[in-house]
């Protein structure tokens, strides 16, 4: 399939591992499930989202796609009303300056459509940072995202083989970080919501490289930075030097409650 | 360089990174004149001007042109680029602008020209044409605070001036022809642009001053360019070139919506205005081409709102028409149609209803002065009783808030006519009431209670105006005024904004402002002055000291009178108006006595002389108004 292979080369260039092969829905198929009442049908939406995109915000991300939709004359249903938008679900939050080879948004469209007629009329009004690699009537539910699976490529002149044994120690014990919420600043442990997390030093281009699975539900949404800025702390390397001490993440996969199955 | 965590550092991180849809890329192998388009504002504010989707789709035509954007860097960047020594890029390609053919820049606002400097500085570009050499990039101003040229001469190899849509591609196309022959050199180009026509090389003409600083003639360095720099104008507005795709940004910008420019020009001939004097003469694009551009542009972006932007929009003709043809498929389309310019005497129930659609609640009107005689003064045709009945049809379609713009210090002006500002307002109200009253005895809805917003500016006099010959209030008289005018103001129905009458000083040193500015831009560069346009930044204390500095006087552009034979800075440029006219229009205020609009009769203005179909200038447009 051409869109899963735009995934596999934008995972090459990130150097990170691609999201898990789903079960593949038949992109020639209709999705038919219209819903009697509304008059309309739910298509989830798989998209990745790196390089220049990673500094759209949501609410941009979210204006965009709506135009985007526009260009692309898909049946897209309105809301009623007096201002009246397409409505558009997100699964997990992505935060600015976060790359992700694994989105999902759910819209509603008034026609049946089959996943390939979707993804063919959207994606040439999307840049080529920003695009779908699967267009599928939904399998889960939203809120059953548990975990997201990330990479991170640390650079540091001072980081070592030494150094990715520590972050490993510091994010398997208990591990108390102040978390920015709505209701003030708080102290939390943050090491029950990562499931695991594992470094490596790669001796030829002397980068820490990270894997992490974290927890992304609802509840206890953990943002791969605070393992970053863990790292800062604990271990005095500060990545804040674009010349020389910086770092990437990417989140490759959403995974269910049990941490393994991908959600789709 | 990992330039992904210098965005990550600093804010707004979208306002760098370039990649937006409709931005135009080109293999820079086939490009032989490479055009980087700068805006002295920030991104949110440069990506919502008409006249740089236009001015990039034009060029960008041009196969052998690429044509790129540029913006001020918010300071966060600034300082993150000093660091780390980056100099100032294009977003398309990411390139600095040491790469780039010819720089332009295009100036709205007279407090933008420090973030000229600024961005020369970040660029590395050296800022004045003397320091300058053969290899860096020729440095182009344009726009309409460049009717006045002469506070950038120092910094600008050369001047467009008028409408660029024509000029600039012919500019890069000769550019393009003297590098390929062989006989480009920077004075051979500049000297053959100012040849043409419609471009002014600043640094060909000597300006020699009188001992009270006054100028005293104006002498060129050859023969064979022009004595005064004749605007530019595009005849043909239906068959001028239109982007029908354009690029849209990802982040919130002023103005993000589609930009339909319906005319150009203005009929009404407010003696304050200079949008109105040196857009002139009028040109209409037809309803059909109208509404052919504003499908296409949905088609290409998806945008919400359409905006029919002009000076007046309800003195488009064939406003009808265009209306109808846009609403037969916008309400479907679930896009909004927005007219922000509407006078208040043109304002009817028809229209009202037409753009019903409109979320708004809020209504704006310019009545720009408090009495009318005032009114008569500055030739702002609109009577009291056409503000209320305007204001009727508003509180009788259920809404409730209405914006009233008003500037205070135009000459003559009186406490009488301050008070008739508030006067005005509370009349407004009283329809409102008088309205209401009327609604719940025929059942209707309540609207809750009624605002009227007072947004007072201060006069500016502008070159090219009816009053550019005129004394601005003092300091300490606009304040004095302004005062006065929040003490009599006790309805709090009524909310009052002003505007600082420093920044409107400092303005006015700018708008009518000679060569010797020059130097107090390059030491305001020297004090890290920037972003003057926004209201953290303006240091009017810091101006001072810089005019002190350099030895400026700013009284001699502002509170001093300019007489009527001086050769005033801006008599290089001919914008179409003539002297003549202004003088004739300045007397008739003093006297009290109103000119007809270009619709009702030509006053000879001289813009004529430009030519341009569809123009009230040869009467071209009556046919449609038999029509109708
Ligand atoms: S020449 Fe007459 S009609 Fe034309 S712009 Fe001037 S005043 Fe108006």
């Amino acid at each position: 399939m051409v869109q899963s292979l735009a995934l596999q080369i934008q995972a090459e260039k990130l150097r990170c591992t691609p999201p898990k092969v789903r079960t593949k829905a038949d992109p020639d198929a209709y999705m038919d499930a219209i819903n009697p009442q509304s008059g309309t049908l739910t298509v989830r939406l798989g998209f990745y989202k790196v390089g220049k995109m990673q500094f759209i915000s949501h609410l941009d991300l979210q204006r965009f796609m709506k135009r985007a939709f526009i260009r692309s004359k898909l049946p897209i249903w309105f809301s009623e009303g007096f201002n009246p938008h397409p409505k558009m679900v997100f699964s997990t939050p992505l935060s600015i300056g976060v790359q992700s080879l694994c989105e999902y948004a759910d819209i509603k469209m008034t026609a049946p459509l089959t996943g390939r007629q979707i993804m063919d009329a959207l994606n040439p009004c999307m840049p080529e940072e920003l695009q779908l690699f699967c267009a599928a009537a939904p399998v889960h539910k939203m809120t059953d995202v548990g975990y997201a699976s990330y990479e991170a490529f640390l650079h540091h002149p001072n980081a070592t083989a030494d150094t990715a044994r520590q972050m490993d120690a510091m994010y398997s014990a208990p591990l108390v970080m102040t978390k920015h919420t709505k209701s003030g600043d708080k102290d939390v442990d943050i090491s029950p919501l990562i499931k695991t997390a594992h470094t490596v030093f790669d001796e030829a281009t002397g980068e820490l490289h990270l894997r992490a699975i974290l927890s992304a539900d609802n509840a206890n949404f953990l943002n791969p930075e605070y393992l970053i800025r863990a790292a800062e702390r604990n271990l005095g390397l500060v990545f804040d030097d674009p010349a020389s001490a910086w770092y990437q993440i990417i989140r490759t996969d959403l995974l269910l409650c049990d941490g393994i199955t991908p959600f789709q | 360089m990992n330039i992904d965590q210098l965005l990550k550092s600093v804010s707004k991180p979208g306002r760098y990174t370039g990649g937006e849809t409709g931005q135009t890329i080109k293999e820079k192998q086939n490009i032989k004149c490479r055009f980087a388009f700068c805006f002295p504002d920030t991104y949110e504010i440069g990506m919502s001007n008409l006249g740089i989707r236009l001015l990039y789709g034009a060029l960008n035509r041009e196969p052998d042109v690429w044509c790129e954007r540029c913006f001020a860097p918010w300071t966060d960047m600034e300082e993150a680029m000093r660091k780390y020594h980056i100099p100032l890029w294009a977003l398309e390609s990411g390139d600095p602008l040491t790469a780039f053919d010819i720089v332009a820049f295009s100036m709205g606002y007279e407090l933008s020209y420090s973030n000229v400097l600024y961005m020369l500085e970040l660029a590395g570009i050296p800022l004045t044409t003397a320091e300058r050499g053969e290899h860096d990039p020729i440095i182009l101003g344009g726009g309409c605070c460049t009717y006045n040229p002469e506070p950038l001469a120092d910094f600008f190899d050369l001047f467009s001036i008028g409408e660029g849509e024509e000029a600039l591609p012919e500019l890069s196309r000769l550019y393009i022809q003297m590098k390929e022959d062989g006989s480009y050199t920077k004075e051979a180009f500049l000297h053959a642009a100012a040849k043409r026509g419609g471009f002014y090389v600043p640094s060909f003409y000597t300006v020699q001053y009188h001992e009270d600083g006054t100028i005293a003639s104006v002498t060129k360095k050859y023969d064979d360019i022009p004595d005064r720099i004749t605007k530019r104008i595009i005849k043909d507005f239906d068959h001028s070139y239109f982007p029908e795709n354009t690029f849209m940004p990802f982040i919130d910008t002023v103005q993000d919506r589609i930009m339909l420019e319906v005319y150009r020009g203005c009929p009404r001939g407010c003696r304050f205005c200079q949008a109105g004097m040196v857009y002139r003469p009028i040109r209409e694009k037809s309803p059909d081409v109208l509404a052919r551009q504003a499908r296409c542009l949905y088609e290409n972006t998806g945008y919400e709102e359409i905006s029919l932007s002009s000076l007046s929009i309800s003195d488009y003709t064939r406003l009808p028409q265009l209306t109808e043809s846009l609403l037969s498929w916008t309400n479907d389309a679930r896009v909004n149609l927005a007219l922000p310019s509407l006078r208040a005497d043109t304002f009817t129930k028809e229209l009202m209803e037409r753009i019903s659609s409109v979320r708004t609640s809020t209504l704006t009107f310019a009545p720009e002065a408090g009495s009318q005689r005032l009114r008569d003064v500055i030739n702002k045709n609109v009577t009291e009783e056409e503000i209320l009945r305007a204001c009727n049809v508003a509180f009788a379609a259920g809404k409730n808030q209405v914006k009233l713009y008003f500037m205070i210090g135009h000459p003559t002006e009186t406490n009488e006519d301050l008070a008739g500002i508030y006067d005005l307002s509370e009349h407004v109200i009283h329809a409102f009431y008088v309205n209401k009253r009327a609604d719940k005895q025929m059942g209707k809805p309540n609207v809750g209670g009624v605002q009227v917003t007072l947004s007072v500016a201060a006069f500016v006099p502008k070159p090219f105006t009816a009053f550019q010959w005129e004394k601005q209030d003092a300091l300490e008289v606009t304040q004095e005024k302004q005062q006065y005018l929040r003490s009599i103001i006790t309805d709090r129905k009524v909310r009052y904004n002003y505007h600082d009458a420093k920044v409107g000083r400092i303005e006015a040193v700018f708008a009518r402002g000679n060569r010797k500015l020059c130097a107090a831009l390059i030491e305001a560069r020297k004090r890290g002055v920037r972003f003057d346009a926004w209201e953290e930044f303006f240091s009017y204390e810091t101006w001072l000291d810089i005019f002190a500095a350099v030895g400026v006087d700013p009284d001699f552009y502002t509170t001093r009178g300019f007489a009527e034979d001086e050769i005033l800075p801006w008599d290089i440029i001919d914008c179409g108006v003539t002297k003549e006219f202004l003088l004739r229009e300045r007397a008739k205020a003093y006297e009290t006595k109103t000119t007809k609009n270009c619709m009702e009769a030509c006053s000879a203005c001289g813009a004529d002389k430009l030519g341009g179909d569809e123009t009230w200038c040869n009467r071209s447009l009556c046919k449609y108004k038999q029509k109708n």
